[in-house]
């Protein structure tokens, strides 16, 4: 079954900024996809368009056969880039303020997630460290039971072991049937988990498969064939 | 099973690495005939691999008769198919052709080359005699 379709996607801010140029690609369930790209690629602009937060400026977007915006989308969870929110609030607070509107959370899985990531609930959000807040948005999104986890740079800033622990948890996702869309500047840890990935560069998609084939046609490496696309060779 | 090494970083897919590694256990007798396989639930959390590319391989493994599946229980070895064996054998010696050619370029003379190859091969089947 298909989770998200996108055709011909266009997404130009009011500056003119044209962050999508028509983008086409379909995440099935149970897949974890990834979107790779350099910076400024339009990962981030994507990943707001799955999830409703902006409006397409063109072409559609439609996630559990609906268009996200204005709405949102119910059945999905969220890991944002910015992880900077909410600094002024002691954890716990911020913990109830997310339970009380995230759809399907559960305090018992964010007790699994917290301890799983030895994340202590003790003082502010803004006394935080990049590592720690990184694990407290993570152990958020998963403590929501959905079908669909989007995650912007799940792992910004944190150490080998953590890091590890959060590969694990998108990985075993899929053994719950979930989908996840992953979105990362790290070639290495894409690599370890995806099944499927998009490569997008100045809003344009360059590749659009599965990881497996990218390395069969390519036969290299993916960090060598993310490269080599980036630089404008063809498949 | 579990020392089964995976390298995410590869050229060759995680899937075909998999494979190769099952088709060596089956073909050698480690893993034999009727042995109950583990699910693709334990060996994606044993492996540490997503579960989707566990699935790719069981069910490649399948299609070429390595293993079959019975449906409620699982997946069990079968017979390894016929010529599999000379399948892997021919692709074992292709890479030893190519560091032979290697081994060639260097200055050494025909009979320096056999007699190091026959000390190796010795060697290994002592050690395999042994133990």
């Amino acid at each position: 079954m298909m989770v998200i379709k996108a055709e011909s996607l266009v997404k130009i801010y009011h500056n003119g900024v044209k962050a999508l140029k028509g983008v086409n690609f379909e995440v099935k369930e149970g897949r974890i996809f990834a979107v790779l790209g350099p910076n400024g690629a339009g990962k981030t602009t994507l990943l707001k368009c799955m999830l409703g937060m902006i409006k397409p400026t063109d072409g559609s977007i439609s996630v559990f056969g609906k268009t996200p915006f204005p709405d949102g989308v119910k059945n999905a969870s969220f890991v944002p880039e910015g992880k900077n929110l909410y600094e002024w609030l002691k954890i716990s607070k911020m913990v109830d303020i997310f339970a009380s509107f995230a759809p399907n959370f559960s305090f018992s899985r964010f007790e699994g997630m917290a301890k799983r990531f030895s994340l202590k609930l003790d003082g502010k959000v803004g006394e935080l460290s990049q590592g720690n807040r990184t694990k407290l948005y993570v152990s958020l999104a998963f403590a929501q039971d959905v079908n669909l986890y989007v995650l912007d740079e799940p792992t910004w800033g944190l150490d080998p072991i953590v890091r590890h622990e959060v590969l694990s948890l998108v990985k075993e996702s899929v053994l719950e049937g979930k989908t996840v869309v992953y979105s990362s500047h790290i070639l290495s840890e894409v690599e370890e988990v995806c099944d499927d990935l998009i490569i997008l560069k100045e809003g344009e998609l360059l590749y659009n498969g599965t990881l497996d084939d990218l390395k069969e046609k390519k036969k290299t490496t993916l960090s060598n064939a993310f490269l080599s696309l980036v630089k404008g060779d063809s498949l | 099973m579990c020392g089964m090494k995976i390298d995410y970083h590869s050229d060759v897919p995680v899937y075909k690495q998999i494979i190769t590694e099952m088709v060596d256990l089956i073909i050698s007798g480690a893993l034999k005939e009727e042995e109950e396989l583990p699910s693709i639930r334990k060996m994606a959390l044993d492996l540490n691999v997503n579960p989707n590319t566990i699935a790719k391989a069981y069910m490649i493994l399948q299609e070429k008769g390595y293993i079959y599946s019975i449906a409620g229980v699982g997946y069990k070895v079968a017979k390894p198919p016929r010529d599999s064996m000379q399948e892997r054998l021919n692709e074992f010696e292709e890479e030893i052709r190519k560091i032979l050619k290697k081994m060639r370029k260097f200055p050494i003379s025909n009979d320096e080359l056999q007699k190091r190859l026959f000390t190796l091969v010795k060697e290994v089947i002592d050690d395999g005699d042994q133990g």
